[in-house]
């Protein structure tokens, strides 16, 4: 359990509070590349950490993250021209470029130089791997552009998806680093999943449904390691990096891609739940990108034309109580991803964690909140550079490996658990 | 559309969560493993009936007071070992066996400080076995943060 102050200190990010300025330290993912597939092409509404904002790529290419309303009037400028550089507003023709400085209002005299005093809030989005990336903080403080290896290899080895997901963005991301529902709520899709299926290690997450847990600290967050009992005396591992604020990254299973996410709050009682996949060695096949547009692994399919899952609240989620009951799932939900979201919204927007009743198995969660807690004060009060900003905690793999029972997994397998560029992923 | 489902997962609807205690109060034993965990552990224990500490270094007899705990555990929700150093002793491994037999959960929480960085892991290898969970930390105020997590 938290305590109510912990609990809105930690779920609440819009401006101005604490955690909202926690998140504004970091390079987040705000859109996929391919919403602003051209040059001058229609804007797309943002709305991240309770600000809403416009996405623009203008003649030149450049992109910038702004406010989504007019200074004039308030107008949406969603509604505006994107052209020559900048992106008019469609009322009275205020025009802005992408960092968002107002360059003309047509009724004035150029001559007077009024536009020169209107400036939109704006962000800078960057393009890295699929994602266009904004920071929001302090522009003094702007850390290094972010290089998570999902974003950095080639295209052709890298995916990524992301879905809206109808719920705190902290609750959602608790369910990334609990490995203990797997067995349960995942437990059937090891098998029938083809971004999943087929490992050696799925016959030791079979085979042992006790596993042990170990948490140990992290530059960047936390290591939270699962074993199991393999074969003469043994253990297999399964290895889960978790990088603050919000970034997770699933141990590998066989040579399929290696995939996580980011829960990125859109504002307290919705966020982005952000898929990534990839592969550190070689193209992803067509088979397996054709699987994760389909929506199989960790992605979705959508009601067609917007990134909420077909699968939704709606729908009660498409519920099969037919298949539960058979056992082909075990919450007759169909795919990881919403297996995971439907429960994960059925908490209601904002858990209230007060109420919950925690257990030894729980304590990723415990000490990752107690992190965040830790570095959210640190960063409101003293002004420390929260873990993760640094691009070295960043260069970091999940592992999933077989080792003797008397070796420590965080110095074994330290190798497995840093990119190597070249070098496939450390997987059993 | 809208089902059960949506309607029920609104912030609505969360207003009328059953509003009553739906766990009793826990009791954990703690077990300091070393001595330098015992200031330590004596704070853990202040203001909190529900928790009671065993220092096994103290003991001149540390094994018969194993004993003695291992009788006393009807009841008790939770072990938590504390270890500094992550030197394992004979009593540790029998209350270790004794939580395993009554399938009481263990977590052994290990204070992770960079200067022992090297040492640590090659002695945890006898501490591991034990424990359903084990974490490594650096800040003690975590056991705190967690035992009041666990409701103990
Ligand atoms: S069993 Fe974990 S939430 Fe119900
Ligand atoms: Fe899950």
């Amino acid at each position: 359990m938290l305590r109510r102050e912990q609990n809105e200190l930690l779920t609440q990010t819009g401006p101005g509070t604490v955690m909202g300025n926690f998140f504004r330290a970091y390079w987040m993912p705000a859109l996929l590349a391919s919403e602003l597939p051209e040059n001058d092409c229609p804007p797309v509404r943002v709305k991240l950490l309770g600000e809403r904002l416009l996405a623009v790529r203008d003649t030149n290419g450049e992109y910038g993250l702004i406010d989504e309303f007019c200074a004039h009037r308030g107008v949406s400028l969603w509604f505006g021209r994107v052209e020559d550089g900048g992106i008019r507003c469609p009322y009275h023709g205020w025009k802005y470029d992408v960092s968002g400085q107002c360059t003309e209002v047509p009724s004035e005299p150029a001559a007077n130089g009024f536009c020169k005093r209107i400036k939109l809030t704006g962000y800078k989005l960057v393009k890295i791997g699929d994602v266009l990336w904004t920071y929001m903080g302090p522009p003094d403080s702007e850390p290094p552009l972010p290089e998570w290896e999902f974003a950095t290899v080639p295209a052709a080895q890298s995916f990524t998806s992301k879905r809206l997901q109808e719920s705190n963005w902290l609750q959602a991301m608790e369910g990334g680093i609990d490995s203990s529902h797997v067995t349960f709520l995942h437990g059937r899709n090891l098998e029938t999943d083809p971004l999943f299926h087929g490992a050696k290690g799925n016959d030791y997450n079979r085979a042992d449904t006790a596993p042990v847990f170990e948490v140990a600290e992290s530059p960047g967050g936390l290591w939270i390691g699962v074993r199991r009992n393999a074969e003469e005396g043994n253990y297999y591992w399964r290895i889960t990096p978790w990088v603050m604020p919000s970034f997770t990254m699933i141990p590998p299973r066989a040579d399929h891609p290696v995939h996580g996410h980011f829960w990125i709050p859109i504002d307290d009682e919705t966020c982005w739940a952000w898929s990534y996949d990839y592969h550190p060695t070689r193209a992803l096949t067509d088979t397996e990108r054709r699987a994760m547009e389909e929506g199989k692994g960790v992605h979705v399919a959508y009601v067609p034309g917007t990134f909420r899952p077909a699968a939704n609240k709606d729908n009660d989620y498409l519920i099969d109580r037919a298949g539960q009951k058979a056992g082909l799932t075990y919450s007759g939900v169909e795919g990881i991803a919403m297996q995971d979201a439907s429960l994960q919204e059925s908490m209601g927007p904002i858990v209230d964690r007060t109420k919950e009743n925690l257990v030894g198995t729980d304590n990723g969660i415990i000490m990752a909140r107690n992190r965040l807690l830790r570095a959210a004060r640190a960063h409101a009060e003293k002004g420390a550079v929260p873990p993760g900003v640094d691009p070295a905690h960043q260069r970091i793999r999940s592992a999933a490996l077989i080792l003797p029972p008397d070796q420590p997994y965080t110095e074994a397998a330290k190798e497995a658990l840093i990119v190597r560029p070249g070098v496939r992923q450390t997987s059993v | 559309m809208q089902t059960e489902s949506a309607r029920m997962a609104s912030a609505r609807e969360a207003a009328f969560r059953v509003p009553y205690p739906n766990s009793r109060p826990r009791s954990a034993h703690l077990v300091a493993l070393d001595r330098a965990c015992e200031p330590f552990v004596t704070h853990l224990l202040r203001d909190h009936p529900g928790r009671l500490a065993l220092k096994l270094a103290a003991l001149p007899d540390p094994v018969a007071a194993a004993t003695a705990l291992i009788a006393a555990l009807d009841g008790t929700d939770l072990l938590v070992m504390i270890s500094t150093s992550g030197e394992d002793s004979p009593a540790a491994s029998l209350i270790a066996e004794a939580c395993h037999l009554r399938r009481l959960p263990v977590t052994v929480f290990v204070l992770d400080t960079p200067e022992r960085a090297t040492e640590l892991p090659e002695r945890l290898r006898h501490l591991r076995p034990y424990a359903q969970m084990l974490v490594r930390a650096a800040d003690p105020d975590y056991v705190e943060d967690m035992l009041t997590a666990l409701r103990v």
